[in-house]
């Protein structure tokens, strides 16, 4: 086969209970004292390995006063960060910069500010005629731009296309997502559906050229495609609503049929992404309905979102993998994450006075993660696991326990958030495990809340990176089993 | 600082909060039409005119049969709320916060009837009939802590040999005339809160909701609430209400409704009547013209949904519905194109399936009345939902519509419709925006969506209104969080309703001193 040409991925499978038998898998469970002592022992060895060659000094961003500024006062200082990020936030829509200046000092010199005289009195200058004040305003929004090109690959697909082929040159292959404002209408609704369409269509012809890869495109079952599209649900129907729970349903199983009619046609893989909880079940109830029909129930590249900081995920995990191991040759691929909307869980069960649907301590969080990792590669080959995750540990987690069951290498995948934790990455790839980004497209506009949420997220002091970068602190710490932590 | 716990929402992204839906829409139409009494001192009366209420979702569907009241009953609920003087007034006050905490418990146990209830009578939509089961539940507990609050005596003085004490007694028999558009929330809450005073109460319900005010009376009966202390009086505002607002031995009326009557009471109420040795006291929340402001930093993906949402929903006939949206030219363009995209996607329907988000108004006579409004400035329609001939014939159906205009003095600015009506207008800044949104003879609800501290600050101290809200809906005000209530013509004497000064309104402060000087010698000394 030559490196130029890309095979149709349905060729060349091996169906999951083929792979059972001749390749001897066997979920081995681990419940005796000893296996646990012998994993927690091959967790510390992988989790100092790679944290030992990603210990280069790390700028997220390259050569940016703003971001320098922005970065370091947000990770001292939990008021200043909450102005600073909402700056962030608004600067998109202002057009003008006069309206950018005068936004500079409400939020950062206005009286009632306890900003740190040195910054205020640099800022002070800069704002206090015409002249620096435009250069300012025009090169804070320069360098806000260039923070969020860190983490955004394009303002379109056409344009993202250059950077998803240096991703794959680097070694890392990609799972695109569209970085949109809320879609309030039907008209909009309609117009993701035509994005992700292009992408879609276009991408897989783009990808064909690229290299050959096994590492990132082989697993023991067959081929996997080079081109991966992420969909948000809430994308689709604009008006989803708990009640109206079977219109809900079926409004995005409408929008997203097309959708995933033209991979099927393409050989892209798609994955639905999980959102707020509100949303949750409707999301699982699309997965069973849409992903069951019959044009669907056979194909290999699908995939889901499991996030671990619900108190039901591992209820909601069993019920995928009754349903993947249901499918003939084609398991679903199920992303374990974390979770994106923590505060904004606990704040609105908070304000609605309902159960709060998330843990609120991490390393409960951090626990079930590794619980959710565990009930995924056990159930393998009937359901495929990719696991999203910044966390030194969890990945060594992952890494040992896949070892421990005897799951390959290629078995399983590593995800990370292009531009975010770079550092870690490469000694993941030189282990030999494939590296998938979360990459997203999009205008400025709607990029900014990506930013902000990034930044909030790197700027937390509960954030893996923030402690391994700022507080230095002890490896062992870093590595510790988080069952240890959970009160 | 401990803060009230409001009743929750039902989750309805839960199945088993939905499951419950169909049996209980089976068994409430089962029970249709609900015959609503008139009842004076526990009593039923019979012979009376009668008045269907149909459901304005199906209009075909009646829901109610209610008796009218005469002067007659009216006379004899006042004479009984004079003997109630000497029973419920006189009663600790614990033991009649209690009775409300226990209406409130019965409406719990009782959710599903009732909420079911509202969606056949008013035609709320099940999110709307719960949150607003949910107020009246709040009503019930907040007003039983604050009487707690009020009966206590505090000392105004610690000096010895004399004792001064202020305290609170029960004003006087209270009338209560209610809106139909809050219908368990805004007449449970008017209704306890003199109850719970240990006044006299007499329900004027409104004519468009009787069966669900009948049930709320017939809670607080079952509560424990004497016969004589509570009355049930269905019928015609002109008569009846009209009758007990002049009546001499009335002194308290707490009205919520339309400005003209509004201010009809106040200006009966002030003529002291042969017989009358005290002054009236008459609350009036009167509705409003309730503006939101759109600065140009606005974040749209918020100030679109929530003010779609402020200004349709339960089809705008909310007091405090957003019906005025001035934005600044900058964001004009974009804003009315989302908008009127996202309106456009909105689905109308009966109020009892689960998909509707926008249902139909209350009666034929508001139908006519907002179709009149859409026909004269039908040249100023931005966008309009489109409704099938089908559903305008079931029930009494309104398109929701969205106006353009420039001109504040016209009816589009000006006059509360109570509809699923709202009207952009562009301002070229915030002086421009401030100015218009004041320009009304309301002040009740206000809102801006804007990412400018210093605008906010702005905005908070000037824009007149009793609610202001940034960044979120204009609507959905919860007891003890927001109290409600507005100013200008909107509302008089501070009234806001769910909040620490409310029950004021039908208490009479008293002084108590005692000299406890006996020859000389005083206890604490």
């Amino acid at each position: 086969m030559s490196d130029l040409q890309y095979t149709f991925p349905l060729q060349n499978r091996v169906s999951p209970d083929n792979a059972f038998n001749t390749m001897g898998y066997e979920a081995k469970k681990i419940n005796t004292v000893d296996n646990t002592m012998n994993l927690e022992k091959e967790i510390k060895v992988i989790g100092t390995q790679i944290f030992e060659e990603s210990q280069k000094a790390s700028k997220i961003f390259k050569k940016n006063f703003f971001a320098d500024f922005l970065m370091s006062w947000a990770m001292k200082r939990e008021d200043i960060k909450v102005d600073m990020f909402r700056f962030v936030d608004v600067l998109p829509t202002l057009m003008t910069k006069s309206q950018i200046v005068d936004h500079m000092r409400e939020y950062f010199l206005a009286d009632d500010k306890d900003f740190p005289l040195a910054l205020q009195s640099g800022l002070k200058i800069a704002l206090s005629n015409t002249l620096t004040s435009n250069i300012t305003a025009a090169t804070v929004k320069q360098n806000v731009k260039a923070m969020a090109n860190a983490f955004i690959t394009g303002e379109n697909s056409i344009k993202a296309r250059k950077k998803l082929e240096e991703l794959w040159d680097e070694g890392y292959c990609f799972t695109v997502d569209i970085l949109g404002e809320a879609v309030v209408s039907e008209k909009e609704a309609k117009e993701y559906q035509g994005r992700y369409l292009e992408l879609v269509n276009g991408l897989s012809d783009h990808v064909k050229t690229w290299q050959k890869k096994p590492v990132l495109e082989e697993n023991s079952l067959g081929s996997i495609p080079r081109a991966n599209v992420s969909v948000k649900p809430s994308s689709l129907y604009s008006q989803i609503d708990t009640l109206a729970f079977k219109k809900s349903v079926d409004g995005i199983k409408n929008a997203l049929r097309p959708i995933l009619e033209a991979a099927v046609s393409q050989g892209v893989f798609i994955n639905l992404d999980m959102e707020q909880n509100d949303y949750r079940e409707i999301t699982l109830a699309v997965i069973e309905e849409l992903f069951s029909e019959p044009q669907f129930a056979s194909y290999p590249y699908l995939g889901l979102v499991i996030q671990a900081y619900l108190k039901d995920s591992i209820k909601d995990l069993e019920r995928i993998i009754a349903l993947s191991a249901s499918r003939k040759n084609a398991p679903l691929t199920v992303r374990l994450v974390k979770g994106a909307y923590w505060d904004f869980e606990v704040i609105l069960a908070r304000q609605r006075d309902w159960p709060i649907p998330v843990f609120t301590h991490k390393p409960e969080t951090d626990a079930n993660y590794e619980k959710c990792t565990r009930l995924l590669l056990d159930a393998y080959p009937h359901i495929i696991g990719a696991f999203a995750s910044h966390n030194i540990r969890s990945i060594s987690h992952i890494m040992a326990y896949a070892q421990h069951i005897d799951l390959d290498k290629k078995d399983i995948e590593i995800q990370t958030l292009y531009g975010m934790g770079n550092n870690f990455k490469k000694p993941i790839i030189d282990m030999g495990y494939r590296v998938r980004e979360y990459a997203p497209v999009g205008e400025m506009l709607p990029g900014m809340a990506y930013l902000v949420r990034r930044l909030l997220e790197n700027t937390s002091n509960e954030g893996f990176l923030k402690q391994s970068m700022v507080d230095l602190k002890d490896i062992d710490d870093l590595l510790r089993n988080p069952n240890e932590l959970v009160k | 600082m401990t803060f009230f716990k409001n009743y929750p929402f039902l989750d309805f992204s839960k199945q088993e909060n939905r499951d419950w839906i169909p049996g209980s829409l089976m068994s409430g139409r089962s029970q249709l039409p609900i015959k609503v009494p008139v009842v004076v001192n526990g009593i039923k009366i019979d012979g009376l005119d009668t008045r269907n209420v149909t459901n304005p979702s199906l209009t075909a569907e009646v829901v109610a049969i209610n008796d009218m009241a005469t002067e007659k009953q009216a006379e004899d609920a006042v004479t009984a709320c004079e003997a109630a003087k000497k029973t419920w007034g006189t009663w600790p006050v614990s033991k009649r916060a209690n009775i409300i905490r226990k209406a409130a418990d019965i409406m719990i146990e009782r959710h599903h009837e009732l909420v079911t209830l509202m969606v056949l009578e008013e035609a709320k939509d099940w999110k709307q009939a719960d949150a607003d089961l949910a107020e009246a539940i709040d009503f019930c507990r907040y007003y039983a802590d604050e009487a707690e609050r009020y009966f206590t005596p505090q000392p105004t003085s610690n000096t010895p040999g004399e004792t001064n004490f202020y305290t609170y007694f029960p004003r006087g028999t209270c009338l209560t005339i209610a809106p139909w558009n809050f219908p368990s929330a805004i007449l449970c809450g008017m209704t306890v809160a003199p109850l719970v005073c240990g006044n006299g109460v007499i329900m004027k319900p409104s004519n468009q909701s009787p069966a669900i005010g009948y049930r709320v009376f017939e809670i607080l009966i079952e509560a424990g609430v004497p016969s004589e202390a509570l009355h049930f009086l269905p019928g015609s505002g002109a008569k009846i209400g009209d009758y007990l607002v002049k009546h001499p031995k009335i002194h308290v009326i707490a009205f919520t409704g339309s400005k003209e009557v509004g201010l009809n009471i106040i200006k009966e109420a002030s003529v002291i009547r042969e017989g009358q040795k005290h002054i009236k006291k008459a609350i009036a929340e009167m509705g409003g013209k309730n503006a939101v402001i759109i600065d140009d930093d606005a974040d749209l993906d918020q100030a679109v949904t929530e003010c779609l949402y402020a200004a349709f929903g339960y089809a705008g006939q909310k007091c405090s519905a957003c019906s005025r949206l001035i934005v600044l030219d900058n964001i004009y363009d974009k804003f009315k194109e989302r908008f009127v995209d996202g309106l456009k996607s909105i689905t109308v329907g009966a109020a009892h399936e689960l998909d509707t988000k926008v249902s139909a108004v209350i009666d034929e006579a508001s139908r006519d009345r907002l179709m009149g409004v859409i026909e004269k400035y039908k040249d100023n329609i931005i966008g309009q939902v489109e409704l099938s001939k089908n559903l305008m014939e079931q029930g009494n159906f309104v398109p929701p519509t969205v106006f353009e205009s420039t001109d504040f003095q016209s009816d589009l600015g000006q006059v509360e419709f109570f509809g699923p009506l709202v009207t952009l207008f562009r301002v070229n800044n915030l002086d421009e925006a401030l100015a218009a949104a004041n320009d009304v003879d309301y002040a009740l609800t206000g809102g801006a969506f804007s990412r400018s501290p210093a605008n906010i600050e702005r905005i908070k101290k000037e824009l007149e209104c009793g609610n202001l809200y940034i960044n979120r809906s204009n609507t959905g005000a919860v007891v003890a969080k927001q109290p409600f209530g507005g100013f200008k013509l909107s509302g008089i004497h501070g009234s806001k309703a769910g909040g620490p000064d409310y029950l004021l309104h039908f208490l009479e402060p008293k002084t108590i001193t005692e000299n406890t000087m006996r020859r000389g010698f005083a206890p604490e000394v």
